[in-house]
């Protein structure tokens, strides 16, 4: 259970989902953020991830995401979505180790997952995050009206 | 343009007008050792990030301060190109009511539904915003049927 997720506070009408569940809305997208320790900082990405029997692999080059991800300590992947028409929002959060795929038989298992990068340029390296906890909830968004004109102002009209 | 810088930097300026017309953000920080992510609706006061949070009540109620990154990204259907705004700095509860007020007044509102108790502020410290061409536009097209991406026009 984690501290930040909120269990007990928002109980109206926020719903808790199973894991099965989490595992099919982690299906409909295909970007995500990911938190990683990084130094001494916490820092976040958004990147392009696929799902692989239970885990979840991105590709990525050299640098800070590579370096977090890697590293000690474990890193936390969120995806979320809101469904327009009916206001109902989610979101999931996987939590584990990520490792980088080694050996050809493996990396090339993945690739054939329909896996790109999000960002054009080198990708070189595969890993792949083996969840300790994954977690979800679905709930109304608050107030759908204020939340869509605020960027649709006066020209969208209102989704309900 | 045709062919986008990779990589391609975006200013200050840019990086705050991003986060003054976008509404939801995820917030990364680390607790006992464990990074955290969650959305969470904002809006910018002086040039702080604020919203509200009932998550990990005991969270919020023990650390008063913590190392924070927030992220914010969208993508222009115009220009077939996302982007990317991360902000870093500590998180602080605002206590003031005078201050609480003045988030409200902006029109911050509760993603979720439930009780929020907190009011949190993060004033960016290390602020940074890229630009570039997104491999396979498709997905976030098809990601969420969510209006939000097709109004960054």
């Amino acid at each position: 259970m984690t501290n930040v997720q909120p269990t007990e506070a928002s109980q109206h009408s926020v719903e808790h989902l199973d894991s099965g569940q989490c595992w099919g809305l982690l299906r409909q997208v295909s970007v995500g953020r990911l938190a990683v320790w990084a130094d001494d900082h916490p820092d976040i990405f958004p990147l392009n991830y696929t799902v692989d029997h239970g885990t979840l692999v991105f590709r990525t080059g050299e640098g800070t995401k590579l370096g977090g991800a890697l590293g000690e300590t474990p890193v936390a992947l969120e995806a979320d979505g809101v469904d327009a028409e009916t206001g109902m929002a989610w979101s999931v959060v996987v939590k584990g180790k990520a490792a980088a795929l080694k050996g050809t038989e493996e990396i090339l298992d993945s690739a054939s997952l329909y896996l790109f990068p999000w960002q054009a340029g080198q990708k070189d390296h595969f890993i792949r995050i083996t969840p300790d906890s994954i977690t979800g909830r679905r709930f109304k968004v608050t107030a759908p009206l204020t939340w869509w004109t605020q960027l649709s102002g006066a020209v969208k009209a209102s989704p309900e | 343009m045709n062919i986008a810088p990779q990589n391609g930097k975006l200013s200050f300026d840019e990086c705050w007008e991003l986060l003054a017309v976008s509404v939801v953000g995820r917030l990364a920080l680390v607790v006992d050792g464990h990074p955290e992510i969650f959305p969470v609706n904002f809006v910018i006061e002086r040039r702080n990030i604020v919203f509200r949070t009932a998550a990990g009540t005991k969270f919020w109620e023990a650390a008063k301060e913590t190392a924070a990154a927030f992220e914010i990204d969208g993508y222009d259907a115009r220009t077939g190109e996302a982007w990317s705004v991360t902000a870093r700095g500590s998180t602080e509860i605002i206590d003031s009511t005078e201050e609480q007020a003045a988030a409200d007044a902006l029109g911050l509102e509760p993603w979720e539904p439930g009780p929020k108790e907190h009011y949190v502020r993060v004033a960016p410290k290390v602020l940074t915003g890229r630009r570039f061409k997104v491999a396979a536009p498709d997905i976030w097209n098809t990601r969420l049927e969510d209006k939000r991406r097709a109004l960054f026009e």
